[in-house]
């Protein structure tokens, strides 16, 4: 009985919160958003642990609710009550569908958090990515909807490259369904494997260089979806890494990987902090230096063969508390209009550093030929010069003859 | 004649008769008319449910009638067969309360519903057939059938459209005659079976079956718009909303794709058509269809144009799989018979309604639509997710049958199609569904909603069912009677010791 009802209450903590989107039933619900988020919290209050099967949903699905698990779902509890309190301050016209779209994403979120399987997890993650799509573009501004545009294409990549690992790996498993699936690959094929999952959450998370509509939305997105940002996708897309990834299997070269780039993702946060220290970017390097410090230890622990253990059950609660900071961050931060701060591509920094580096280059050269006093030229002489023009000119025809031999060489192999 | 017999010739007979009988009724009496129409369409689904029991539970249903000297009329109910009978019947059902109410208060509505009815007795009929003689059969009647709907608004824009349609599918059917005749003279039968029936010419005619194969597949690719064969399709698009849904999802191109499927598998046989090194070339052809029509779709403002090139792209998935020959890649394309049409059907109704509401055609009139007709741009939305691949609506499902099918199959540049596809259709649905959200409406906006409901419940209901439909097909893939559970019960037939 008691597993019948906690059966209940995982799906109810999914479905409830969709029903409640939709606006006729909002519009005639007594405090709607905390009904809606009711469900979720009376069952993290009450249930340590439960699981449930569907075998008959998608591929094979389950949900299942442990420990870990519920550092994410209060997590998220705390953030969408929060985004609900900062969505209400919004222009009324614009509530109606922003209240929407906060509840299909927090449905999308805890569904990824409870998801026991892959192909859940992608079912959820559409659900997350394009109801938080929605939530940029609701800001309204220009640079909301560039940084929107930007998430969908990251979102649409990868999704197809989620979707290619996944068939990759139900091939070589010769499995359709996904109940009891297996991540641990091997060989050329859990390189390939790990790439595109690697590939695809790293777009999903924004992790650098790839983080162009993390700071572009950060700066300029409506406050309920700015607060949502770090917490909802960067965190479950860092969260599917933990999930699809096999830790602790000796993956060296995806563990190097993660490793560079999240240690990229930090020394580049922390220099741009240091740049550009306005409190409006604050959030945007902070949500990178989080992220890429958690990519880090990620490396760390894909490229692990042992000792990883000790670390897993750490993993959900650094995941919960890297989504609260940057909220505690912004929740009274106002959106910065999009006309003061512009929006810039990540490689814009090779042309800024470009004049920089010339000049340092400069001036490298101008020390060196401080500390080697310059020799004398040899002098002209008639002698010097004659045959040179002759030997000047027959250059050309040399290397003519050495391209047509090359090319010759080339046919004949 | 056995009950089986009988109940075959009920499932046609549920639609003939009404549908001549509308013939005769009077303009104004449009309760008898719709009485009939609806009476017609729930007892041809009910006789379509008590026939999937039987076939699921053993039972064979045939009907044999001597038509010339050693050619008979068969109509045959296997599990293939039924797969398009059901969903035909229902989306029938479904085709014909929208258009009750896409056609209220215009003109030549009994015309329209006999042709409406004649043409959904010849869809049931190729589905039905036993043989290529009774496929041939019903497949000109759908054409001679469709060519009044086609032209039933009377402008010239119809009546251009209505010629290019009858010269493509009339040189279609010439094709598919010359091929069938041919057929018949090298082997002695047109018998559809299991695994073919002409694996014994295989050595005295190996040319000619290449050549008859490729007459064949010319013939019902013109109405599976194969490119390039494709033409009449947008050219089509005049028609009503509910003749476009009709063409797109219920009837002719469904039928040219139930076509490649017979003959690739109940003629040829899937291991003779991989033999004669035709099935690759199909895989190819329906490859670049599938791009193609992406591409195409990507740069149409008429909303009807861009799905009916969506249609032109997605109906090639089905015979994709069927080209790639594998249980599962099978599974992949048959099961996207069905889903196409679920999700091009919801598409469809909702263009109808957008043009009958509140007069959108053009997408670029369609910013803020989403918050005048949230339900109907609701099941846009969800169709369209469907198209793209997302999962977990039924879209998602086919793809991942026919991808995971290349790879069995060793045809791994089939994932990249696929996903190259998908691209594209997020390239050219996005778009649209980010202008009906998220975009404010022009001018002074539209016409506001009469009594509070965004428009009459016979446009609205069938595609909120039918988009339901798509999730559901997606969501509940393993239940019993699913169309995937159904797809592989056929492929257990068809490829012995898949399981």
């Amino acid at each position: 009985m008691t597993e019948l009802l906690q059966g209940i209450g995982l799906w109810l903590i999914l479905a409830w919160p969709l029903l409640v989107a939709l606006p006729d039933v909002y519009r005639h619900l007594p405090q709607p958003w905390l009904l809606a988020l009711a469900p979720a919290a009376l069952l993290l209050i009450t249930t340590d642990a439960a699981t449930l099967d569907m075998p008959w949903i998608v591929f094979g699905s389950g949900l299942e609710l442990d420990s870990g698990r519920r550092w994410l779902l209060g997590m998220s509890l705390l953030l969408w009550l929060a985004a609900g309190r900062l969505a209400a301050r919004l222009d009324p016209l614009r509530q109606p569908a922003t209240f929407t779209l906060l509840l299909i994403t927090f449905s999308g979120q805890v569904g990824m958090i409870l998801a026991s399987e892959p192909v859940g997890f992608l079912c959820f993650s559409t659900l997350l990515g394009y109801g938080f799509f929605g939530l940029l573009v609701q800001g309204g501004g220009a640079g909301a909807r560039r940084a929107a545009r930007l998430y969908i294409a990251a979102l649409i990549l990868a999704d197809l490259l989620l979707f290619e690992a996944l068939l990759l790996a139900a091939y070589l498993q010769e499995a359709q369904r996904f109940a009891g699936f297996d991540h641990r690959l091997e060989g050329e094929t859990a390189a390939l494997y790990s790439g595109l999952v690697l590939l695809a959450f790293l777009l999903k998370a924004g992790i650098w260089p790839l983080h162009a509509w993390v700071t572009a939305a950060l700066r300029t997105a409506a406050p309920p979806a700015r607060l949502l940002l770090m917490g909802g996708p960067v965190v479950m897309a860092l969260l599917g890494l933990w999930r699809w990834l096999p830790a602790g299997q000796g993956l060296e070269i995806a563990g190097q990987v993660c490793r560079a780039l999240g240690a990229a993702a930090l020394i580049y946060a922390l220099l741009q902090a240091l740049r550009r220290p306005q409190p409006a970017r604050r959030p945007g390097w902070l949500v990178l230096a989080l992220g890429g410090a958690l990519l880090l230890g990620f490396g760390q622990v894909l490229a692990a063969a042992h000792g990883w253990e000790g670390a897993a059950g750490l993993v959900p609660a650094l995941l919960a508390l890297a989504g609260l900071l940057p909220a505690l961050l912004l929740w009274r931060q106002p959106a910065t209009p999009a006309a003061t701060l512009e929006d810039e591509p990540p490689w814009t920094w090779l042309a800024r550093v470009q004049p920089r580096l010339g000049r340092l280059h400069r001036r490298l050269l101008d020390g060196l030929a401080h500390l080697r006093p310059p020799r004398p030229l040899p002098p002209v002489t008639a002698s010097s010069l004659a045959g040179s023009g002759t030997r000047v000119t027959r250059w050309p025809w040399v290397i003519m003859a050495l391209a047509l031999l090359g090319l010759v060489l080339g046919l004949l192999a | 004649m056995s009950p089986g017999s009988w109940i075959l010739l009920a499932v046609l007979a549920s639609s003939l008769l009404p549908g001549l009988v509308i013939f005769a009724i009077a303009e104004r009496r449009v309760a008898l008319r719709t009485g009939l129409n609806l009476l017609g369409a729930v007892s041809k689904l009910l006789l379509v449910g008590w026939m999937l029991w039987g076939v699921a539970h053993g039972h064979a249903f045939e009907l044999r009638l001597a038509l010339l000297p050693g050619l008979d009329f068969v109509l045959r109910a296997g599990p293939l067969a039924l797969l398009f009978v059901t969903l035909s019947s229902a989306l029938w059902l479904l085709t014909t309360l929208y258009a009750i109410g896409y056609l209220e208060g215009s003109p030549h509505r009994s015309r329209f519903f006999g042709f409406f009815s004649l043409c959904v007795t010849a869809s049931v009929g190729v589905a039905l057939a036993g043989n290529l003689l009774t496929f041939l059969l019903f497949y000109e009647l759908l054409t001679l059938s469709t060519y009044p709907l086609v032209v039933h608004r009377g402008t010239e824009a119809a009546r251009r459209a209505g010629q290019s349609y009858l010269a493509y599918t009339l040189t279609g059917g010439a094709l598919l005659l010359a091929g069938t005749l041919w057929l018949y003279s090298l082997a002695g039968t047109l018998e559809f079976t299991a695994t073919g029936f002409v694996h014994g010419l295989v050595d005295d005619h190996r040319g000619a079956l290449i050549l008859i194969f490729w007459l064949l597949i010319a013939g019902v690719g013109v109405k599976a718009a194969l490119v390039p064969l494709h033409g009449w399709l947008p050219q089509a698009m005049v028609a009503p909303a509910p003749v476009s849904a009709l063409l797109h999802a219920v009837a002719v191109v469904k039928a040219g794709a139930f076509g490649i499927v017979r003959i690739v598998y109940e003629v040829y046989g899937v291991e003779l058509a991989a033999d004669l090194g035709v099935a690759l070339p199909l895989a190819a052809l329906a490859a670049i269809t599938i791009l193609y029509g992406s591409l195409r779709a990507l740069y149409q403002d008429d909303l009807k144009r861009r799905l009916a090139f969506s249609t032109v792209s997605q109906v090639s998935y089905i015979a994709l799989g069927v080209a790639i020959a594998g249980p599962i890649a099978t599974i992949g394309g048959l099961v996207h018979l069905v889903h196409q049409g679920l999700m091009k059907i919801t598409l469809f109704f909702c263009a109808g309604n957008l043009a009958e509401t509140v007069h959108i055609h053009r997408i670029s009139e369609m910013d803020g639509v989403g918050r005048r007709m949230p339900w109907t741009m609701g099941a846009f939305t969800l169709a369209a997710f469907g198209m793209i691949g997302l999962p977990p609506v039924a879209g998602f499902v086919s793809k991942w049958y026919l991808g995971l099918g290349a790879m069995q199959a060793g045809q791994d540049w089939v994932v990249l199609v696929l996903a190259g596809s998908s691209l594209l259709n997020a390239a050219y649905f996005l778009p649209i569904l980010h202008r009906a959200w998220f975009r404010a409406p022009a001018g002074n906006g539209f016409a506001p909603a009469v009594g509070g409901r965004e428009t009459g419940w016979l446009l609205l209901w069938p595609p909120v069912i039918t988009a339901a439909m798509s999730l559901g097909a997606g969501l509940l893939a393993f239940i019993p009677f699913s169309p995937l559970e159904w797809v592989q019960f056929i492929a257990r037939q068809e490829f012995i010791g898949y399981d």
